[in-house]
């Protein structure tokens, strides 16, 4: 935690998992035993030991939405995220913000400080003690060897109200010189050194430390120190028959009034009358659980912790129509956790002309610029209109594709950007507006930012004109990877092309929808991931050769095949079909013949295709083709096509 | 009257199972709906409570099930659910359920043991069928859960888990109607 923001949400986070959490031990608390009662507090625990918002994830409530409020309302855009649970201070107070934070880690210091005065304290009363005599120390080691527990060091001290242990690695038991101890008092502290309660007791300390200003975390933390008094007590009362439990309440009933002691690393039967009243009444509750009681117990918290631990991510940012603020706070706090939501946050804010999405996936620059512009010429209840810089309106309902995408370095992804237009853009002649289509294209960079990614246009839009009219097979028009060799005269070219869509159909009450007019979701998926990639490929041979050799070429086919890194090169490849004829085969290879006519070339189109494969399945790109050239229906030479750098970037 | 009780009783526990744990569906509206099996299990807390004290600890817990059931039946006929709606509610849900069921069967398996006709091992029988749902329903959620970072496996855990919890279901419902019938041959006996 680096600043006041990041623990408001780590503090805030485990705040709605301690409300869940009492909520739940009030519905068990008669149900479940005191075991379960002191263990599911290591839920709450889980939860203060990891950093809130790790993945962009949130646990029951989306505070991230209430803290941007806040920041942007103090003019600031940065992402909140926590690194640790704990607070690092790394800079000078500046801002209010600033002086909150140190403030707070000021706080954090006394209460650490506090903490360990006090058990040093409570170590030098330790160094005035002595081992008991003979007789106690052989009636403990009796009473421990009865219960399995291994003690390692006893002592008395003088002037103590009660025994306790003491020490995390070298645990101390220790009892108060020259006073009678009941056994069942000895037998409870027995059982904290069994069950190391001092190393608990250490870490519940702490957390009252890190989040000392905030209640319920204190609040939490008293409870768990009770719990695990509570605990002892059943285990102490299993122990027990009929009268003797009775005796065991009377005890600590006569306790109430004593002081007691809240220091860090022990342990001690008594912790104060209210806390006192409350195991009384435990106690009162008391009953042996049946056989497979352990099973439910971890059952139940099983299903407690792995909602709250794992949490959930925001599906999708909510725009508050009435409020500008609002909804720049809802979309800043829906980060993009996959680079796929990043061009899907980037297409939507393209096809929806909608600014609250490209907030989503723009970088901490833009952000600004973006709220600046947004809360000086929009007012709420305007709609956040984005004028994208395009000549003619993109269709919303024919999505957007990603062509070419190559991960150009850890965390940083770059591809074709394309959508396609509803009507030619401005300057287009008109005779070729039935004819053609039109799409708007754009290099764009998705990396990460600060723990979230963000799209990077590369340049400004261009429009390619097309014959398609749609993005069901890529688009001849637009670049690809360009493999080259020569063989037998000719130089061989085969362009593979890839497009990542990402399926959005529109979708009511779980079922995709038939409406005709809804087919395509607008609405950006941030953690979304591209559903299916379309390989294509267009092979092309050139002729390098005379003129009258040319003449005698009345066939040329192909075949190639292509090799991914680890693969071992084919020895042979099949031979193209000997009429006029392509295919393709499920290994990858590809064979094509054309018959050529009179005046043909030099370039000739050999065969094209592609297939659509689940996104997961289509990471590697080839990394060369081995090709075969046929005239006539003769083999004349074979080759390796290699990747031409700098195309399909 | 005893008898008749503790006749009634349980045939409505096993007929309760049948209704929460199997399912038809139309649509989204189920044909068997769960929050009959609950309002079956409630009445039979009713009738059996007098063999087995806490079971009448669970009636709250059983109520808020039967309600939610309930309200979750009605909303279908609207294509809406309750489930999803809010994380806390599904949790606290999942949580009661779990313990409703463990506990439950542990007090059916207590009245067995008290009425079984000497050789039958009915009482543990519930006691093995039991502790098998809790896993199972309990892998379910967290399968749930993890579905994301599962991927097709976790479709396939839960055919699996699915599966089992049928036969699982079906061998409740018939040690619950043997145990029945021990009742009514004991006091046809007498």
């Amino acid at each position: 935690m680096f600043d006041i923001w990041s623990f408001l949400l780590q503090t805030l986070t485990v705040s709605g998992a301690a409300v869940l959490l009492l909520g739940v031990k009030a519905l068990f608390q008669d149900k479940l035993p005191p075991k379960w009662q002191f263990g599911v507090w290591s839920v709450l625990g889980v939860l203060l030991l990891m950093p809130a918002g790790v993945g962009g994830r949130y646990s029951l409530f989306h505070w991230q939405l209430p803290i941007e409020v806040l920041k942007s309302q103090v003019g600031d855009y940065s992402f909140t995220k926590v690194h640790f649970p704990f607070p690092v201070v790394n800079k000078l107070p500046e801002t209010v913000a600033d002086w909150l934070f140190w403030g707070y880690v000021g706080g954090v210091f006394i209460f650490a400080v506090w903490y360990l005065v006090s058990y040093i304290k409570l170590r030098s009363v330790l160094r005035m003690g002595a081992k008991p005599s003979g007789e106690r120390a052989e009636h403990i080691g009796e009473l421990a060897h009865r219960y399995g527990i291994k003690v390692r060091k006893v002592t008395e001290v003088p002037g103590l109200s009660g025994a306790f242990v003491c020490g995390v690695f070298r645990p101390v038991l220790v009892l108060p010189e020259g006073e009678e101890l009941d056994d069942k008092i000895l037998l409870h502290e027995l059982f904290h050194l069994k069950h190391k309660d001092a190393l608990w007791n250490v870490l519940i300390c702490m957390f009252r430390c890190l989040h000392w200003c905030n209640p319920l975390v204190v609040y939490c933390a008293g409870r768990a120190i009770n719990d695990m008094e509570s605990r002892c007590d059943q285990y102490v009362l299993e122990q027990l028959e009929g009268e003797e439990r009775r005796e065991y309440g009377h005890i600590l009933l006569s306790m109430v009034n004593d002081r007691f002691a809240k220091t860090p690393g022990s342990t001690c039967i008594n912790n104060g009358g209210n806390n006192i009243r409350k195991r009384i009444e435990a106690i009162a509750r008391f009953k042996k659980y049946p056989k497979g009681m352990g099973l439910v117990s971890v059952c139940v918290a099983i299903l407690l912790a792995f909602p709250l631990v794992l949490g959930a991510q925001p599906a999708a940012a909510h725009e508050f129509r009435d409020s500008v603020r609002l909804s720049f706070a809802s979309v800043r706090s829906t980060p993009c956790t996959t680079y796929a939501g990043a061009f899907d946050a980037y297409g939507k804010a393209i096809l929806a002309q909608n600014r609250y999405y490209r907030v989503m996936c723009a970088t901490e620059q833009l952000q600004k610029e973006l709220f600046k512009e947004l809360s000086t010429k929009y007012k709420d209840g305007m709609l956040p209109f984005w004028e994208v810089g395009l000549t003619s309106q993109p269709d919303a309902q024919k999505g957007y594709a990603v062509f070419n995408l190559t991960k150009v370095r850890e965390n940083t992804y770059e591809g074709l950007f394309a959508v396609m237009l509803i009507h030619p853009p401005v300057g287009v002649a008109e005779e070729e507006e039935e004819e053609s289509s039109y799409l708007a294209v754009q290099n764009v960079r998705v990396e990460q930012e600060n723990g979230r990614w963000v799209a990077i246009p590369l340049e400004e839009f261009r429009y390619v004109e097309t014959e398609n009219e749609s993005f069901a097979w890529g688009c001849k028009k637009l670049p690809g990877f360009v493999y080259t060799g020569e063989a037998g005269g000719f130089r061989i070219q085969n362009v593979f092309q890839t497009m990542h869509v990402m399926a959005s159909p529109v979708t009511v009450s779980g079922q995709p929808s038939v409406t005709f007019h809804s087919r395509y979701d607008t609405t950006p998926k941030p953690n979304g991931e591209f559903t299916e990639v379309t390989e294509m490929q267009y092979a092309y041979c050139t002729y390098l050769g005379s003129e009258e050799e040319k003449d005698t070429i009345r066939q040329i086919g192909i075949s190639m095949v292509p090799v991914c890194e680890g693969e071992e090169r084919p020895e042979e490849l099949r031979a193209p079909y000997r009429m006029e004829m392509s295919g393709s085969f499920n290994t990858g290879e590809r064979v094509a013949n054309r018959t050529l006519k009179p005046g043909w070339g030099p370039t000739v189109e050999l065969n094209g295709g592609g297939t659509v494969v689940p996104a997961n399945m289509a990471e590697q790109h080839p990394t060369y083709y081995v090709a075969a050239l046929y005239i006539n229906n003769e083999k004349v030479g074979e080759t390796d096509l290699t990747l031409q750098k700098g195309d399909g970037e | 009257m005893d008898y008749e009780n503790r006749y009634t009783g349980i045939g409505k526990v096993a007929w309760g199972y049948f209704f929460v744990f199997i399912d038809f569906k139309i649509n989204s509206v189920s044909l068997l709906p769960a929050f009959v099996g609950y309002w079956m299990f409630l009445s039979a807390i009713h009738y059996l409570k007098e063999d087995e004290r806490e079971l009448g600890l669970l009636k709250p817990l059983g109520t808020i099930l039967a309600l939610w059931h309930g309200v979750n039946w009605l909303l279908s006929f609207g294509g809406a659910s309750l489930s999803g709606l809010w994380q806390v509610a599904d949790i606290l849900v999942g949580m009661v359920n779990l313990y409703f069921h463990f506990q439950f069967l542990t007090n059916l398996s207590s009245i067995a043991k008290k009425y079984q006709p000497e050789g039958y091992s009915l009482d543990a029988e519930l006691l093995r069928y039991r502790t098998v749902l809790t896993v199972l329903q309990t892998a379910m959620m967290v399968n749930a859960y993890l579905a994301k970072w599962l991927g097709n496996f976790a479709v396939l855990l839960s055919i699996v888990a699915l599966v089992v919890c049928l036969v699982v279901i079906i061998a409740l419902m018939k040690v619950l109607f043997e145990l029945r019938r021990c009742i009514g041959e004991e006091e046809a006996e007498r």
